[in-house]
């Protein structure tokens, strides 16, 4: 049996089909929401049972501009302004979360924040942060080598 | 990305003083030495920026020379630094010049904070 343990970089994130351009990190969390329940039959000792999961992202990138006239590969800052400023349906947007020789996943979800961040210190990069909630499914769609 | 930090800063000063990394291979004065340790910055994608403090030290057994080639050097970094050539692939910015004398040879280190981004 082998093992393997992805590099960071060999994860990824896309947002209708395109990666963040300059990114820098992603985060998934998925969290349990319980229902707390308790009968006489429990004997004074709570019941959790978990009624589904709140499954989010957060992408963290630098501040990147595409100032190519074709069609660009990767989002860019505006890409992603214009997506978070999207309303109804068309906010949301079909994500895939791949890992190299894991599973894929994915799903539909809406942006809840985005941010950027830039100082007067020299030399130093502004970046931009974006933060997705799955709403509906989020389930492999390809199975992992393993 | 390929780090290239050194090699602009040898194309730039070999025509002024022979120049040299770490240790010269020369026994005659002029020459210059530099070092750096050079940090790179990467996103998911590769490499978008490295950085690195770098150090030219002139020697010569001439102050007014040291001075002289030293003053060369700045100048011909800060004209490269704003060429069309370069188009913003470097920064250099200059940190501190320090000047001192041992045993009749005189040395000019100049720091610089330099960064590519391309």
């Amino acid at each position: 049996m082998a093992t393997s343990r992805p590099e960071g970089y060999n994860i990824s994130l896309t947002i209708g089909g395109k990666t963040l351009l300059g990114r820098t990190q992603e985060d998934l969390s998925i969290a349990a929401v319980t229902k707390t329940s308790i009968t006489k039959d429990d004997q004074g000792v709570q019941q959790e049972q978990v009624v589904r999961h709140d499954v989010t992202f957060k992408v963290a990138a630098l501040l990147s501009i595409d100032d190519s006239t074709s069609t660009h590969t990767k989002l860019d800052r505006d890409d992603v302004i214009a997506l978070a400023l999207a309303t109804g349906s068309s906010a949301v947007v079909a994500v895939q979360y791949l890992c190299t020789g894991g599973a894929t996943y994915g799903g539909n979800a809406i942006i809840t924040g985005y941010s950027e961040s830039s100082s007067g210190d020299v030399d130093s990069d502004a970046t931009i942060s974006l933060d997705l909630k799955i709403t509906g499914d989020f389930a492999a769609v390809t199975n992992g080598n393993g | 990305m390929t780090e290239s930090i050194g090699i602009m800063l040898t194309n730039v000063c070999k025509g002024i003083v022979p120049f040299f990394l770490s240790e010269a291979q020369t026994e005659s004065y002029p020459y210059a030495v530099y070092e750096y340790t050079p940090q790179e910055f990467r996103t998911k994608d590769g490499i978008y920026k490295i950085t690195a403090d770098v150090y030219i030290r002139v020697y010569s057994e001439d102050a007014d020379d040291a001075e002289a080639k030293a003053a060369a050097i700045k100048e011909a970094l800060d004209a490269y630094c704003g060429t069309a050539y370069n188009n913003g692939q470097y920064i250099l910015r200059l940190q501190a010049t320090t000047e001192s004398c041992t045993e009749g040879v005189w040395q000019i280190e100049l720091q610089y904070f330099v960064k590519q981004t391309a």
